[in-house]
């Protein structure tokens, strides 16, 4: 997990005051800050963040979410707002009991290991909580009916970590624990393997009596089809980019551009209504991608003495190779999901299920 | 990159700040049977997995670190000594530390500290843990088992829940020292052998006395004094120099013989200048027949005149009321491993120690040896367990080309074999010594 030093804090807490005009007089590397922690809740975004909102809550038979939409849709800003929105509600119980720490939310380890490290797993969920000690955890065992500890001479035990986790989270009525980038929790797992993971997840979760929240791109989806059990306690909710030719779509995405447009800290702003359409194929429908493209855009101009060109933002848009890769893994994700996602449900389709299996020879 | 986990405790961009500990809320607050200040040490380690000795060291800081030299022995176990509940810096640092770091108010009723001021620190405190297993056992199965101060306190040796004499050892005979390391330190596990403390027999029924003093005891804990902790302005000296002039059958003689103590020490006390003890307290408040919090706040409203012309009668000395039923018991009790003391037995049985050994002399002699036989059996074994490991580190220590010496033997073995009595640092010197021996011969 990285943390944000001191001063960062403080420049982040500025931003936040800072208007588009005062963004103006910032230093350029300011600018580019400032313009990096703008945020636009558009319609799909308030729309998936509803979801989750009625997906979390407590009863409501769901134990993992798994949040999967395209690289760049916005999803990390999504979870900006996720916690936003947990802040608030739960503003009043924070208050009365200082030990209550409502999400913890990390991202998913890659510790560099072949194999998903649950031991990195743990320690950032007791990092999180601000457990102090975290290398000298000991678990418990009961032997011929003495209660004795069990640690490790040269440090902590995965098990006593994970009982030291499972304790720290109730200690602290943790209501969800999010990780994002969970996609290390895949890694060089299969079959069995992986869902003896999940299982171990849900029942992390089950323990616990919290949400759990695996944020992602569409690899994840596979987690959630393991087997029945895990089907039934799993939602999937999806984030799907805007898509062309939907009038709806594309006059919300030109709205985003104009948004965006309008906060660019540049004394002329550029035009760029007209060209919502090229952008929206360049960035393939996602807002997180025209962002990014944007912000490439408002480096190269601040160089260039805050003069903004069209041949400026051609050469911040992604290269081909680039888009083709993210293109090939939307297409695919977005095929998978069709029948998987959360609100994709209607009545009368056993039939067709029933037909499906029989045709892949699944059922006698 | 992490968005909102920006620091090592817990604190987070958007949320207000956060205890640096859990506020772990004590048990029983507002009741007799409030939860004390070790118990709630206790369970703060478990909650966080970690051992207490290690948690009291990162915890520790220059402000309540009062004793500079504290040994190992002492690091892993603090909690347990009576200092840690008594009238002292100690017991001021601790609540004040960990009220800080857990933001729970008033720790400071787990312990005897708002006694400070009205009552003598001399043994207030226990200096054994003790537990009622009945206590236990129903606190168990509600799902919240926790250590109350009013077993600490050491007047009250009965539960007046369960009107059975408080326990102080386990089945295992408490006799492995040091502690296991091993073992959940908890409060309803033997800190010896981790087992659980609520399933201990046989208990013995306390007498009334003992019950009353019990409750007397529990009212203070549950009264205004400790609950709001008001600074002392109205002492016992208050009392006993407005209940003696309100009173006039009441004199310094009479109070003294009643209390059994000195007629110099009631002239202090009323005069100031000494603090009686808890169990004088508690004699003056059944003398006076009013409650504790009535004494040690200097308000004699409630003061009866005592009886003084009818005392009561003293045991006989050497009376047993029930002859068979003990023999039977003291037969029980020889089966122990070891069996308890004489002292312990009276304790249990409401009668002196030499009245067993008067009555039942064949089985208080044996009760005698075996406790001896056992003791020092086990003592021996120590000791050589002890002077085996001394010597392999004076020759492991040689053979790495360092000179031994009992520094450096009690540097290596650390606590595991803490190096305290006189005939540990003999038989340290002597494996150094020979270890030193044998190199000089090969030489």
């Amino acid at each position: 997990m990285c943390h944000t030093n001191s001063s960062d804090e403080s420049a982040q807490q500025d931003f936040k005051k800072v208007t588009p005009k005062d963004a103006l007089n910032l230093s350029a590397s300011n600018k580019l800050l400032w313009f990096e922690k703008v945020r636009f809740l558009h319609p799909r975004l308030s729309e998936v963040l509803k979801n989750f909102e009625a997906m979390s809550e407590r009863g409501s038979g769901t134990d993992i979410i798994l949040l999967v939409g395209p690289t760049g849709v916005g999803k990390s800003t999504l979870k900006k707002y996720m916690w936003e929105n947990l802040m608030s509600r739960l503003q009043h119980e924070m208050l009365t009991d200082p030990g209550f720490i409502p999400a913890v939310v990390f991202n998913g380890p890659a510790s560099g290991e072949s194999s998903f490290s649950w031991r990195t797993l743990y320690v950032r969920i007791l990092e999180a909580l601000g457990d102090p000690l975290i290398h000298r955890k000991h678990a418990v065992i009961v032997v011929n009916g003495c209660t004795l500890t069990q640690g490790s001479s040269h440090g902590t035990t995965v098990s006593a970590l994970h009982h030291a986790s499972i304790r720290g989270l109730i200690a602290h009525k943790t209501l969800l624990l999010m990780i994002d980038e969970a996609a290390p929790i895949l890694r060089n797992r299969h079959g069995d393997s992986l869902k003896n993971a999940m299982d171990a997840l849900r029942s992390l979760a089950n323990v616990c009596g919290l949400s759990l929240v695996l944020i992602g791109s569409y690899d994840l989806l596979q987690l959630a089809i393991l087997d029945g059990q895990l089907a039934r306690r799993c939602s999937i909710l999806d984030f799907p980019r805007y898509r062309k030719g939907a009038a709806e779509d594309e006059v919300i995405f030109k709205n985003m551009v104009c948004n965006l447009q309008d906060h660019l800290p540049l004394h002329e702003k550029p035009r760029l209504g007209q060209l919502s359409p090229e952008l929206m194929d360049e960035c393939l429908g996602c807002i997180g991608i025209l962002k990014d493209t944007l912000s490439r855009a408002l480096s190269l101009a601040i160089k260039n003495d805050g003069n903004w060109s069209n041949e400026l933002l051609e050469r911040a848009l992604l290269p081909k190779a680039s888009k083709k890769a993210i293109l090939r893994e939307i297409l695919d994700g977005e095929n998978n999901i069709r029948n998987a996602a959360f609100g994709s449900g209607k009545f009368n389709q056993l039939g067709d299920i029933e037909k499906s299996l029989r045709e892949e020879g699944g059922v006698v | 990159m992490a968005v909102h986990l920006q620091s090592g405790n817990g604190q987070v961009e958007g949320m207000p700040p956060r205890s640096q500990l859990v506020p772990l809320m004590p048990f029983g607050v507002g009741t007799p049977y409030i939860e004390s200040l070790s118990s709630n040490f206790l369970r703060l380690a478990d909650i966080y997995c970690v051992n207490p000795g290690t948690l009291y060291g990162y915890l520790r800081s220059p402000e309540i670190n009062i004793k500079q030299n504290i040994s190992p022995y002492e690091i892993t176990s603090v909690w347990d000594q009576s200092h840690f509940l008594n009238i002292s810096n100690t017991a001021s640092g601790w609540t004040k530390h960990l009220e800080e770091l857990t933001t729970v108010r008033a720790l400071d009723r787990l312990t005897i500290l708002p006694l400070a001021g009205r009552i003598a620190l001399r043994g207030v405190i226990y200096n054994q843990k003790r537990w009622c297993p009945l206590c236990h056992e129903e606190a168990i199965t509600t799902g919240a088992p926790y250590g109350q101060l009013l077993w600490q306190i050491t007047p009250v040796t009965a539960c007046p829940k369960h009107r059975v004499y408080l326990v102080d050892r386990c089945q295992c005979g408490n006799l492995r020292w040091p502690p296991r390391k091993q073992s959940k330190l908890l409060p309803q596990f033997c800190k010896f052998c981790g087992r659980s403390l609520a399933s201990i027999g046989p208990l013995i029924e306390a007498p009334l006395s003992a019950i009353g003093i019990a409750n007397l005891v529990g009212e203070l804990l549950k009264s205004t004094l400790f609950l709001n902790s008001p600074k002392p302005i109205r002492s016992v000296a208050h009392f006993l120099r407005e209940a003696m002039a309100s009173i006039p059958s009441c004199t310094l003689n009479k109070i003294a013989e009643r209390i059994g103590v000195g007629t110099c020490d009631i002239y202090n006390w009323k005069e100031g200048t000494h603090l009686p003890t808890l169990g004088s307290v508690v004699k003056l408040a059944s003398t006076f027949d009013c409650s504790l919090e009535s004494v040690l706040s200097g308000n004699p409203l409630k003061a009866k005149e005592p009886i003084w012309l009818d005392p009561s009668p003293k045991p006989q000395r050497g009376a047993v009321n029930n002859p068979d039923e003990m023999v039977k018991q003291l037969k029980d009790f020889l089966a122990e491993n070891p069996p308890p003391s004489l002292a312990e037995l009276g304790r249990r049985f409401g009668v002196h120690p030499s009245t067993i050994r008067h009555r039942f002399p064949e089985i208080a002699r044996r009760l005698v040896d075996t406790r001896t036989q056992v003791r020092s059996a086990y003592t021996i074994k120590i000791h050589q367990e002890r002077a085996e490991a001394y010597a392999f580190a004076a020759e492991s220590l040689a053979i790495r080309g360092i000179r031994p010496t009992r520094e450096r033997v009690r540097e290596m073995l650390g606590s595991k074999y803490p190096i305290f009595l006189p005939i540990d640092r003999e038989s340290c010197t002597n494996a150094c010594d020979k270890v030193l021996r044998s190199l000089r011969k090969a030489i």
